[in-house]
């Protein structure tokens, strides 16, 4: 089947009444949720994953992908006009975007965003197109032992990419897999760690989860930290960028989006670590490098493009392999999962009208983005303004009704505020938790693959398959590099203080 | 090991377990360390209930990449995470215990939403969220009477409309299910 048949049965999926308008709403909650400080993309989408329980599956992976997309955009409305970041990522949209609000710009900074997040996605989205059709061809040829060392290179990769203690990331997912280890074995049919209890038989169910550990530990995390001072938002000026302004910051949009799409591949990377490198790109290639930090369109552009095509990227391993790259890619595995879905390549042989679909879903998405955020960032500002106090109590709400939904048992409910708890204790101490949502969400293609290689062809498959024994050596290595590299940080550290204390 | 992983043997394992977890957490809490006293829980734990999992896997059949063999490399590695943090922990090489925030606000807030789980099954889950959200928005300085009885009434609304008529989710009825 070639590109342009394979578009019109995705296209043919998106164009009705009931698709465009599962595409406006994804990108409202979007926008909006990714505009809320506190709710990242991954709490956002893991929040509607339920609500997409009885559409059929293309509609609910539209649905999905649209708010996917549409979060990158919000989280710099807040970013640009309260200096707080609605998502992680939009914190070095701040840098340049709340100076340009000080100076009455505000305006000008969202604009900027818009347009960069916009072209940025759709570089993304070409990308994916490009990218995910011809890998997930030769994929079809890999072996389990393929599978496995490319599961753990995903995960490996994601713990050595995550701020902060490598170690805690590597526990945090290792706790994620020992979790997916409860309940009746894949291969064997043993029931394992289930003390008999008849509700432990499937596991935890994957969403409950999610959502506990996203979404009900972000509310726990804000009690903890409960001031009762809720942010304020001043008038904005509504006028947009001049075209000559837009003019001067192509090449930066165009720049930061490959470099975003390139970053966004790779698992653990995400849309922060595009944002911030593309950022630093920019200003040493730009000839106004002062302006950064003191609001610079091009700084503003860099960031935002780099976040939005980002998710193109990140969902080439996800729809090509089945591996997630992110902590919001693993959220959408659960979705395919509870659709009775596995992203890889048997979906672009059996499921075409899916895949085709999500990626004709995601350019549509961009256009309405681009709308919407022309015409309804006065309307996005207002809602945003929803005071904390009604915020938090909806999204406990929306998390318990979210979880017994998903097969209407009480005990998926208990595991969803047990999760909560665990994740906020998790981020208390600096434990992240989107590895712990890749351990769980991976485990099983793990345990599988690695179980039915050594049954097959013995221990010895690991090293006699090359492209395994490459994989699993790129993937020791992403993991001992980063330790490396703190280790050596951390004697040079030490050295002057002990040279001190001899003489 | 075999005598550990079912019945009295777990029972009596995880006893132990749990007492050297305790202690160890106890006297991390009153060493020179006890700067780090939060920082070993996480840890603490995960060895404690890792080796708790570890014994129950030798109730499983034993074969060539049995059921065990997983879970097994996964205890392995916990443990041995666990035990370098905890190193860093017992000798100051990680970060400090964060500031402690308002604990007894978050128990306070965890206590309503374990409420609301039981109150769902005894008065249905419309009765139970419009207390739930009046008591929690009331909790957070929400002090308007028309804005709180507003929401809850509108995510009431909502979550039948919704859940209960468009999506057939057969919610806890509780005491209404004669009702609705």
């Amino acid at each position: 089947m070639d590109l342009i048949e394979s578009f019109t049965i995705g296209f043919s999926v998106i164009l009705g009444w009931k698709p465009l308008l599962i595409i406006v709403t994804g990108v409202i909650f979007g926008i909006l949720a990714g505009a809320m400080p506190g709710l990242s993309p991954s709490t956002a989408v893991a929040l509607l994953v339920p609500f997409s329980y009885t559409m059929s599956p293309a509609l609910a992976l539209i649905l999905l992908t649209s708010i996917y997309i549409a979060t990158n955009y919000g989280g710099s409305i807040t970013a640009v006009l309260i200096n707080t970041p609605g998502t992680p990522s939009a914190a070095v949209t701040a840098m340049d975007g709340y100076p340009l609000t000080q100076q009455g710009k505000a305006g000008k900074g969202l604009g900027t965003a818009l347009v960069a997040s916009t072209i940025g996605g759709a570089i993304g989205v070409a990308v994916l197109i490009l990218f995910a059709v011809p890998l997930a061809r030769v994929a079809l040829k890999f072996s389990p032992a393929d599978y496995f060392a490319l599961a753990l290179f995903g995960l490996a990769t994601v713990a050595s990419m995550s701020r902060g203690n490598v170690l805690k990331s590597m526990l945090a997912i290792l706790f994620g897999l020992l979790i997916k280890t409860v309940g009746i074995d894949p291969i064997s049919g043993v029931s394992r760690f289930t003390f008999d209890n008849d509700l432990l038989y499937d596991g935890f169910t994957l969403i409950p989860a999610l959502i506990g550990l996203f979404a009900v530990s972000v509310v726990f995390a804000k009690l903890e930290t409960w001031t009762g001072v809720s942010r304020v938002m001043d008038k904005i000026d509504n006028k947009l960028p001049s075209m000559s302004e837009f003019m001067k910051i192509k090449f930066t949009i165009l720049r930061s989006s490959i470099i975003g799409t390139i970053i966004g591949i790779f698992p653990g990377a995400g849309a922060t670590i595009a944002a911030f490198i593309s950022y630093d790109m920019s200003k040493r290639a730009s000839k106004e490098a002062e302006k950064f930090g003191h609001g610079s369109l091009e700084g503003v552009a860099a960031a935002e493009s780099a976040n939005s095509s980002s998710v193109g990227g990140a969902l080439v391993p996800l729809l090509a392999l089945g591996i997630p790259g992110s902590a919001t890619d693993a959220v959408l595995l659960g979705a395919f999962m509870l659709h009775d879905l596995v992203p890889g390549p048997m979906l672009f042989k059996n499921n075409p009208e899916i895949v085709y679909g999500i990626f004709s879903a995601l350019i549509v998405a961009n256009i309405v983005m681009l709308f919407l955020g022309l015409y309804g960032n006065r309307l996005f500002i207002k809602v945003v303004s929803v005071p904390e106090a009604i915020m938090y109590p909806l999204i406990l709400a929306i998390a318990i009704i979210g979880s017994f939904a998903v097969s209407g048992s009480m005990f998926d409910v208990a595991a969803c505020i047990g999760f909560g708890v665990v994740g906020w204790f998790f981020k208390r101490y600096g434990f992240p938790v989107a590895p712990v949502v890749l351990g769980i969400v991976l485990g099983k293609m793990v345990e599988e693959n690695f179980r039915r290689a050594v049954m097959m062809d013995g221990y010895g498959v690991f090293f006699r398959d090359k492209l395994a024994f490459i994989v699993l050596l790129v993937a020791l290595f992403s993991f001992v590099w980063p330790l490396y590299k703190a280790w050596r940080q951390h004697r040079q550290k030490m050295s002057p203080e002990k040279q001190m204390s001899k003489t | 090991m075999e005598y550990f992983s079912e019945g009295r043997g777990l029972l009596l394992w995880a006893s132990l377990l749990g007492l050297a977890g305790a202690g160890f957490i106890v006297a991390i809490r009153f060493s020179k360390s006890k700067k780090y006293t939060g920082q070993s829980i996480i840890p603490t734990l995960m060895i404690v209930f890792s080796l708790l999992l570890w014994a129950v896997t030798y109730s499983f059949p034993t074969e060539e990449a049995g059921p065990a063999l997983i879970p097994r490399l996964w205890i392995f590695w916990i443990v041995f995470l666990s035990a370098t943090l905890l190193g860093f922990c017992m000798f100051g090489k990680t970060e400090k215990d964060p500031k402690r925030g308002r604990i007894g606000f978050l128990i306070i807030g965890i206590a309503l939403v374990i409420v609301y789980y039981y109150a769902m099954s005894y008065l249905g889950y419309f009765l139970s969220s419009f207390l739930f959200l009046a008591v929690m928005m009331y909790m957070l300085s929400c002090r308007k009477p028309l804005t709180i009885i507003l929401v809850c009434s509108g995510w009431v609304i909502f979550s039948y409309l919704i859940f209960y008529k468009l999506l057939y989710i057969q919610l806890p009825l509780g005491f209404m299910e004669n009702f609705i």
